[in-house]
C-alpha cells in the first residue's frame, strides 16, 4: 500500500497542497478528481519524488519513499506523465523497452524483447512497433506511455489523465486495461478529468479541491450533487441505477454569489 | 518471424551502418595521406611512409599524418560532445558551443595573444582554460537555477554575448599584429598539430567517450522528459551535469589547439540520427565517426582544393556544414525530423 500522510508542497510562499492524506492499496485502482489547478498533478508527482515535498510522509509498502533506492524504485512506482512528445526520433518498440531499464545494457536480453512484444500485443500497439514516435497522435503516444508502465512491471502505476487524448473506444479500451492491472495486483493511482469514467471504473475516489481533499471514499458515496456544486461549480443530476450517471445542467451560478 | 529475431535484425543494420562509417573513416584517412600540397606522388607517399632517409618521410610523419590524426580526433570529440549537448539539454540545436565553450576559448585565447604570447601552447593553454571556465559558470548559474535544460541555455547563450563582447573590445584596442593572429586563430587551423597535442586531446578524448557510452540508455530514457526518466531511477539532474561537463572538456581539448570550429558538432549528430535514430549505443559512435570524416573530408578539401593556397578549416567545415544543414531543415519541412 502507498500511504500519504499529511503532504503539502509549495513553490516558494504558495501553497499548492495542503495536509493531503490517503492511501492506495494493491489491487485496487484511486481516482484522483478535483477541478483545472487543483494540485493532481502535483500531488502524483510529490508521491513518485518527482517533486520534492515541502512535509508530510510517503509510505510504499511500508517503507518510507526515501529509503528506497534509485535502482529498485522503477520496480516499486511506474509513471504515465500527461503529455508525451519527442524532439528526437524513437521508435515505438524502444520506448517500451525502456520501461525494462534494468535489465538493459548493450545487449538487450530477449526476455524482454518478448516481455515488449506481449505488452504491445495486450494494448493493440503490436502494428505501431517500429513506426516512430514523433509520427504518432497525442492519443497513441498517450497508450505508448502506459505500455512502458506496464512493460515496468511495477507494483504501483500512477497515471496523470490516461485518457484525455483518446476517443471514447479507445477510453474505454484504457480503462478496461488499467482494472485489469488492478485485477492482477497492482495498485493503482490515476487523476482523471471523465467524472462518468472515474465513477465507474474506480474502487476509491479522492476530490481535491483548492489543494486540499475535499473527500475520499468509494464513488457512489462522495459523487453526488453537492460535491459537484461546491467543487466544480456546475448544477448536475447524479443517478446510480445500473452504474453511476452524472448528466450537467449547466453552471451553478447566480446573481447572489455574485 | 519472431519479435526477438526482428529486434535483432533491426539492431544489426545499425551495427553495420557503424561498420560502414568506420570503414568509410578509414578510407579517408589513407585518401587524405596520399592528397597534398607538396606535390608528392603515390609512390614517393609509400616510400616515404616507410623509409626513413626519403624527404617525404618528415613532410608525411610531422606535417600531414598528424594532421589527419588530428582530424579524426576533433571531429570524433566534437560530434559525441554534440550529441551529448543534445541530448543532456533535449534540443536539436545545441552544440557544447550553447555553453560557451567556443567564446570562452576564444576569449583566453585572445588575452594570451594581446599580452604577447607567442607560443602555441600558451595559447593553448589560456584556450583552454577560458572554455573551462566559461563552461563552469554556465554550469554553475544554470545549476542554481533548478538545472533544467532552458536554465542552462539560457546562461549559455548570456555568457557567450558577454564573451563575445570582451573578445571583440580586445580586438578594438588591439594591434594589427595581434588582430592579425587572433583571427588566424579564430579560422580554426589543422595544420600545426603536432603527436603531444594529440596525445593530450586523445587523452581527454577517452574518458569521456567509454563514459558517454556506458551511459547510452540512461540518455535514451532523456529523449521524453526529466520526469519520466526519473520516474525510471535516473538520476536526471547529475546526468546532464556530468554529461555538459565532459562534453566541453572533449570539446575544449580539441579546439584549444585547432581554434573554433564550428558546425561539426550541431550537425553530425544530426546526420547519424537520420541514418540510424536516436539510440544512443549507436548513435554516439555513428556520430563521433561521420564527425571524423567531416572534419577529414573538410582539412583535405581546404588543403588541396585552391593549392598552394590553403583554405582555413573553419571556413571550409562551414562551407561544408551549412548547405547540409539547410537540407536537414528542408527535408523537416518534408515531414522527416532532425
Amino acid at each position: 500500500m502507498i500511504e500519504v500522510t499529511s503532504l503539502s508542497f509549495s513553490y516558494g510562499k504558495l501553497n499548492i497542497l495542503n495536509n493531503i492524506s490517503f492511501s492506495v492499496p494493491k489491487g485496487q485502482v484511486t481516482a484522483l478528481m478535483g477541478p483545472n489547478g487543483s494540485g493532481k498533478t502535483t500531488l502524483l508527482r510529490s508521491v513518485m519524488n518527482i517533486h520534492k515535498r515541502s512535509g508530510g510522509l510517503v509510505t510504499v509498502n511500508g517503507r518510507p519513499l526515501e529509503s528506497i533506492h534509485r535502482d529498485e524504485f522503477p520496480r516499486v512506482m511506474a509513471y504515465v506523465p500527461q503529455h508525451i512528445s519527442n524532439r528526437f526520433p524513437v521508435k515505438v518498440f524502444d520506448a517500451v523497452l525502456m520501461g525494462r531499464r534494468k535489465n538493459l545494457s548493450w545487449h538487450i536480453p530477449s526476455a524482454d524483447i518478448d516481455a515488449v512484444e506481449a505488452v504491445l500485443d495486450r494494448l493493440g500497439l503490436l502494428e505501431l512497433a517500429m513506426r516512430d514516435m514523433t509520427q504518432l497522435s497525442g492519443g497513441q503516444r498517450q497508450k505508448v506511455a502506459l505500455a512502458r508502465a506496464v512493460a515496468q512491471d511495477a507494483d504501483y502505476i500512477i497515471l496523470d489523465e490516461p485518457t484525455s487524448s483518446l476517443d471514447v473506444r479507445h477510453q474505454i479500451e484504457t480503462m478496461e486495461i488499467i482494472s485489469s492491472l488492478a485485477a492482477e495486483g497492482k495498485g493503482v493511482l490515476m487523476a482523471i478529468h471523465d467524472i462518468q469514467l472515474a465513477a465507474n471504473r474506480s474502487d476509491r475516489a479522492l476530490v481535491l479541491s483548492g489543494g486540499r481533499v475535499y473527500a475520499s471514499g468509494s464513488p457512489a458515496d462522495i459523487l453526488n450533487e453537492e460535491m459537484l456544486r461546491k467543487v466544480y461549480g456546475v448544477e448536475a443530476e447524479v443517478t446510480m441505477a445500473g452504474g453511476i450517471s452524472v448528466g450537467i445542467r449547466g453552471l451553478s451560478f447566480n446573481k447572489e454569489e455574485e | 518471424m519472431t519479435a526477438v529475431l526482428k529486434y535483432r535484425k533491426y539492431e544489426l543494420k545499425r551495427i553495420l551502418i557503424v561498420l560502414l562509417l568506420a570503414f568509410l573513416t578509414v578510407v579517408m584517412v589513407v585518401v587524405s595521406v596520399f592528397m597534398g600540397s607538396s606535390g608528392t606522388g603515390f609512390k614517393e607517399v609509400l616510400t616515404g611512409l616507410t623509409d626513413k632517409g626519403s624527404s617525404d618521410y618528415m613532410i608525411l610523419w610531422e606535417l600531414r599524418i598528424p594532421r589527419i590524426v588530428m582530424a579524426v580526433l576533433v571531429g570524433w570529440g566534437l560530434a559525441l560532445s554534440g550529441v551529448a549537448s543534445q541530448i543532456s539539454l533535449r534540443n536539436p540545436l545545441a552544440s557544447p558551443f550553447t555553453l560557451g565553450v567556443s567564446s570562452g576559448a576564444a576569449f583566453g585565447a585572445v588575452l594570451a595573444i594581446m599580452y604577447g604570447a607567442s607560443v602555441p601552447w600558451i595559447i593553448a593553454a589560456c584556450a583552454f582554460a577560458g572554455a573551462m571556465l566559461t563552461t563552469l559558470a554556465v554550469l554553475a548559474i544554470g545549476r542554481v537555477k533548478g538545472a533544467s535544460p532552458e536554465a542552462f541555455i539560457l546562461s549559455g547563450v548570456a555568457l557567450m554575448f558577454l564573451f563575445s563582447a570582451l573578445t571583440s573590445l580586445m580586438q578594438y584596442t588591439a594591434t594589427l599584429q595581434q588582430v592579425q593572429a587572433v583571427v588566424f586563430w579564430m579560422f580554426g587551423s589543422l595544420a600545426n598539430s603536432t603527436w603531444n597535442q594529440i596525445g593530450i586531446t586523445a587523452a581527454f578524448a577517452v574518458l569521456p567517450s567509454v563514459w558517454f557510452m556506458r551511459r547510452a540508455w540512461d540518455f535514451n530514457m532523456m529523449i521524453e522528459s526529466d520526469e519520466t526518466a526519473r520516474a525510471c531511477g535516473i538520476n536526471t539532474g547529475r546526468l546532464r551535469f556530468t554529461a555538459m561537463m565532459l562534453a566541453a572538456l572533449m570539446c575544449a581539448s580539441s579546439i584549444c589547439f585547432t581554434g573554433v570550429i564550428g558546425f561539426i558538432g550541431l550537425v553530425s549528430p544530426h546526420i547519424s540520427r537520420l541514418l540510424l535514430g536516436s539510440d544512443h549505443r549507436f548513435l554516439f559512435p555513428a556520430s563521433g565517426l561521420v564527425g571524423a570524416i567531416l572534419v577529414i573530408t573538410a582539412d583535405t578539401a581546404g588543403r588541396t582544393l585552391w593549392n598552394p593556397q590553403v583554405i582555413p578549416l573553419g571556413i571550409m567545415t562551414s562551407f561544408i556544414g551549412v548547405p547540409f544543414f539547410l537540407w536537414l531543415i528542408l527535408k523537416k519541412r518534408m515531414g522527416g525530423h532532425i
